[in-house]
């Protein structure tokens, strides 16, 4: 048996046990509650999957994304009230307008640098949230104003309209939706415009004297994390039945995704399902347990929990984690982990 | 023809004329070194023939094609390659990585630019460090690796901002000899260089600007006796002595 692989035995045979593990949890699992708060955890970490094209890789922080999740949620929800569209083929219209919308907006934006870049997407967001909650109707199409919308119910589970009784279908599809987002960035950060996105964020003017036309692959960087944002956007829509401006569109929603990133570990492919998976519960209890006495209470603890962060893991949470990882994996198999040569 | 051709090149910033007619041509197969007191306009000159500022007025030709006020990318696809003044490492990646975004302009294969970028750091004597951050180095490996980096975009043209600024003097003959390995290959090489001693060995010629105006060209023999670069360099007082 040659070094290393006792190892890599060990490193597979955790990782298939953790996507069993996952892929099986609503056996175990049957309180609704519980299915609820882990749907939201994978919701949440694949908006932040998302956001992390722009706000990891491409070094800029955007704090603006609940409008595209808000575009696809009204999207898909208005076609589907007013002509009947199924909410399947609705996304997808969300998603092209939310990476339109995107990719407009990153054109002029994303020439700022810091904070400014970050001012003007939250400007947007904040414009886009004013404006709907100010139009009951456009043509045919009822938005509703800031009562926001309600999605007529389906009887039973119907998957053509994306509607479900229970919660265990909505599960799986959130899930497989988390796995492909990964997929997605994993792949991305290993061919060219990965590294060319991750290299102008870092340092634009070395990215650019090295041929890498720096703006054009944050646009386009911009417009797919958008597009992937409003498919969630939707998904979120199907899951409450019911929406408005201020939840969907709100700042709140914009700085939870990049507080799980930001926690997580910006710019790593599992920096956002980490940061999820310690911030969803801290946000979900808190609302539970104390929305009554101190409503908004979850924001000042993530802000804690952020401080902390910066001042021992800058970096974020991964990389302890995945030294951790390591540390196990060598405990396991008693062997060294290989460096390449 | 020369290969790099600056024709009455100015680049003003509001009133001040940064840049001020400047005219430069360099040879293929040269080192072609550019000096001036602190201010001069040297670096300013450099970013506009790398791009990253387009001239007020003037032209610069490259293999007789008109490149004034490309863009830094195109300008990099043109085999034009470029260093920084103070080195832009990406510090969070590792010094391959570094080395791989330069070697990517040559290929979309990332097996096939890690290969080409590992040669190169083994070239510059960063072979045993590519799994470092960058972030990690010392001065000497980042400024090494600002070079390698951009060499890993396998230029015919290389523009070297002081190159061999902060290093210790056996440092800088370590340098030397890599610009001269570099001009070998059959790069032409144009630098900035504060280090007198070895950007006259190394430059086959000599433009010295002031003020943004050239105040003369010549071999480094020419120069180094010139009595308006002493001037320029000690200040009137010993322009007499």
């Amino acid at each position: 048996m040659n070094s290393g692989s006792k190892r890599k035995t060990i490193d597979t045979i955790l990782k298939i046990a953790l996507a069993v593990l996952v892929f099986t949890l609503p056996v175990w699992i049957t309180s609704p509650t519980y299915l609820q708060i882990l749907i939201m955890l994978f919701l949440f970490a694949y908006l932040t999957t998302c956001w992390n094209l722009v706000g990891g890789f491409a070094g800029v922080l955007p704090l603006g994304h609940s409008a595209y999740v808000g575009i696809g949620a009204y999207t898909s929800t208005v076609l589907w009230i007013t002509w009947g569209i199924s909410p399947w083929i609705g996304m997808w219209a969300g998603a092209v307008i939310a990476a339109i919308v995107g990719i407009f907006i990153g054109i002029p934006t994303l020439k700022l640098r810091g904070a400014y870049f970050a001012l003007s997407t939250m400007a947007f967001g904040e414009g886009l949230r004013v404006l709907t909650e100010n139009i009951m109707q456009v043509g045919s199409c009822v938005i509703n104003g800031p009562r926001g919308i309600c999605i007529p119910l389906v009887p039973g589970n119907n998957l053509a309209l994306y509607q479900f009784v229970n919660k265990v279908p909505y599960y799986y599809i959130i899930l497989i939706m988390l796995c492909i987002a990964v997929f997605i960035t994993w792949y991305i950060s290993r061919i060219r415009p990965g590294y060319y996105l991750a290299a102008g964020g870092e340092e634009p003017e070395a990215a650019q004297a090295l041929g890498v036309n720096v703006a054009k692959y944050k646009v386009w960087a911009m417009g797919l994390s958008c597009f992937m944002t409003a498919l969630g956007g939707t998904f979120l829509a199907q899951l409450t039945l019911y929406f408005y401006p201020k939840q969907i569109l709100g700042l709140d929603f914009s700085f939870e995704l990049a507080f799980i990133a930001l926690i997580g570990g910006r710019g790593t492919i599992a920096g956002p399902v980490i940061g999820a998976l310690l911030l969803r519960p801290v946000s979900e209890f808190t609302r539970i347990y104390l929305s009554s006495v101190l409503p908004g209470l979850h924001l000042v603890i993530f802000g804690l929990i952020l401080i902390l962060v910066m001042l021992y893991q800058p970096r974020g949470l991964v990389e302890p984690l995945s030294r951790f990882y390591d540390w196990v994996l060598d405990r396991l198999s008693g062997e060294k982990k290989e460096v390449k040569a | 023809m020369a290969l790099l051709e600056i024709n009455n090149v100015s680049k003003h910033f509001g009133g001040l004329k940064a840049v001020d007619q400047v005219s430069i041509k360099i040879e293929k197969g040269q080192i072609y070194g550019l000096i001036g007191p602190n201010g001069a306009g040297k670096t300013t000159l450099f970013n506009c023939v790398a791009g990253a500022f387009a001239p007020t007025m003037g032209t610069i030709t490259y293999n007789g094609e008109d490149i004034t006020g490309w863009k830094p990318w195109n300008i990099c696809r043109k085999r034009i390659a470029r260093t920084f003044q103070i080195v832009k490492p990406f510090q969070k990646k590792t010094v391959l990585y570094n080395a791989v975004v330069g070697a990517f302009i040559r290929t979309a294969n990332r097996s096939e630019a890690e290969d080409r970028a590992m040669e190169v750091l083994k070239k510059f004597n960063l072979g045993d460090k590519w799994d470092k951050l960058a972030g990690n180095l010392t001065i000497a490996d980042r400024k090494r690796l600002e070079i390698a980096r951009a060499m890993a975009t396998e230029p015919e043209m290389f523009l070297m901002d002081e190159s061999m600024a902060g290093l210790r003097p056996n440092e800088v003959d370590e340098t030397l000899d890599e610009i001269r390995k570099i001009r070998d290959s059959g790069v032409t090489i144009f630098m900035i260089e504060h280090i007198m001693r070895a950007i006259m060995t190394v430059s086959d010629r000599i433009t010295v600007i002031q003020f943004g105006k050239k105040i003369m060209d010549g071999t480094p023999q020419e120069v180094s006796k010139d009595e308006r670069v002493i001037k320029a360099y000690l200040g009137e007082s010993y322009g007499a002595a």
